[in-house]
């Protein structure tokens, strides 16, 4: 089982300097990889066997800290970088989360869930609400 | 310095009024202080600063004071100095509400993205003194389109015989632009009927202001779309349809609230209602913005993949010899 989190940090472009968005930036990542620590630990205290959840974080191309692994997030769309994971790792089912999103912030924002069901080929789709 | 500044002010542009030349500008980072007749410097080049710029909106002008509009005096080109205003907001789309941010640094960025463009503003950018970048833009000497699109003769009916498949040539070349931008990992960010503008010598749509950032979400160009689905709306039905406009149309009471957008209620998308004669494919289009949509396009592409094929089904105009 693998507990996967695209990352997605705000762009350079909404602050003034580079100080302020690298604050940010560290701030987010460090709540991201929190959250993913967790979620793991969560399961394991379900029942999932030891050594048998990972934790597979991909970090934003366009970060502030010089990323160096071999594949890193564009940011264009978080659900096909899911759907590329699914495929690449030869998963069969993906389980997402649903925000509760209306219609219009769907329209506004885009869907991650709702892209998934739509774009999701080969595997078993697990909608969470 | 203020010497040689009358002197350059008086050479270059004799009918100036010498008592209204102001100070040299290496800083400018108060904005609100340069005014008409100050003369900004930057690099080897200085602009006269002529007014500031401002939007109509609501028949009210917003005076845009870090926009100037100005003339280089070394060359007599007209020119707009947007000054650095680092300014955070919330744009209200709808019911949401959406961080923003101006940029300076994305608007010269893009800026440099298209400088051989010609669906775009064109300049280039420069620091001032104080570290300030400041974009040098041109002036387009055109009309808003979709002013163009209003002013055409007749109802729809005429509109649709006669000008609508001219009028989506433009809008997908447009759209391509913007699309373009998104391939290189850009937002436009305020894609609005006013910031698409024809040039009246070349009749080229070119697209304006791209200083807006905003906070992404799963889908970074998603209000982009929204913004293209708008001019797309406007194109079709050279205005915008609201109950107050179509009350009495034919057709008018078979409006459903699923031919509405989602986000601004009162708009009608679903334009078939009123013009039958629309057809079908390009209808659907406009469908995908609308509250009805299971869907929506997740990308520029998408949407002209299903926009392209109707511009063979709208009426060719008859081209008048020369």
């Amino acid at each position: 089982m693998h507990l996967l989190c695209i990352e997605q940090l705000p762009s350079r472009d909404l602050f003034a300097d580079d100080e302020a968005w690298q604050a940010v930036c560290t701030e987010t990542r460090r709540e991201l990889k929190e959250f993913l620590g967790k979620a793991r630990l969560r399961l394991e205290g379900l029942g999932a066997p030891d050594g048998s959840v990972f934790e597979d974080y991909v970090a934003f191309c366009h970060s502030p800290f010089n990323e160096s692994a071999a594949r890193c997030s564009r940011g264009t769309s978080i659900a096909l970088e899911i759907l590329e994971t699914v495929k690449s790792g030869g998963f069969g089912t993906v389980v997402v989360g649903r925000r509760g999103l209306s219609k219009a912030e769907e329209f506004l924002f885009g869907s991650v869930s709702n892209k998934i069901v739509h774009s999701a080929r080969d595997c078993t789709v697990w909608v969470v609400s | 310095m203020s010497t040689d500044i009358r002197e350059l002010v008086t050479a270059s542009m004799p009918s100036f009024p010498a008592r209204r030349i102001g100070r040299l500008v290496t800083d400018t980072t108060d904005f609100m202080a340069v005014g008409y007749g100050d003369v900004i410097k930057l690099g080897d080049r200085h602009y006269m600063v002529l007014r500031d710029e401002a939007e109509r909106r609501f028949g009210i002008e917003d005076f845009k004071f870090w926009v100037k509009r100005c003339r280089c005096l070394e060359t007599g080109e007209p020119a707009i100095l947007k000054l650095v205003f680092h300014e955070e907001f919330y744009q209200k789309v709808g019911p949401a509400s959406i961080r923003s941010f101006r940029s300076p640094t994305k608007e010269a960025r893009i800026l440099d993205l298209v400088a051989d463009d010609p669906r775009f503003m064109h300049g280039f950018s420069l620091r001032d003194e104080a570290g300030n970048l400041v974009r040098v833009l041109e002036v387009i000497r055109g009309k808003r389109y979709d002013e163009v699109v209003d002013a055409l003769p007749g109802n729809h009916e005429q509109y649709f015989h006669e000008s609508l498949r001219d009028a989506l040539d433009v809008f997908v070349e447009a759209s391509e632009a913007i699309g373009f931008l998104h391939e290189h990992g850009e937002q436009h960010g305020d894609v609005r009927r006013d910031h698409l503008w024809l040039e009246t010598r070349t009749g080229q749509g070119r697209w304006l202001d791209f200083d807006y950032a905003y906070e992404a979400r799963a889908n970074p160009f998603a209000l982009d779309l929204y913004g293209l689905g708008n001019c797309l709306l406007f194109i079709v039905g050279k205005r915008i349809y609201t109950p107050q406009v179509f009350r009495d149309m034919p057709g008018g009471g078979d409006v459903r609230q699923s031919d509405f957008s989602p986000i601004i209620k009162n708009r009608l998308v679903n334009l078939r209602r009123l013009f039958p004669y629309i057809p079908e494919p390009l209808n659907n289009v406009l469908l995908h913005f609308s509250e009805g949509a299971e869907v929506f396009y997740d990308s520029v592409a998408e949407m002209l993949a299903d926009l392209r094929p109707c511009l063979d089904m709208l009426p060719k105009p008859e081209r008048r010899s020369e």
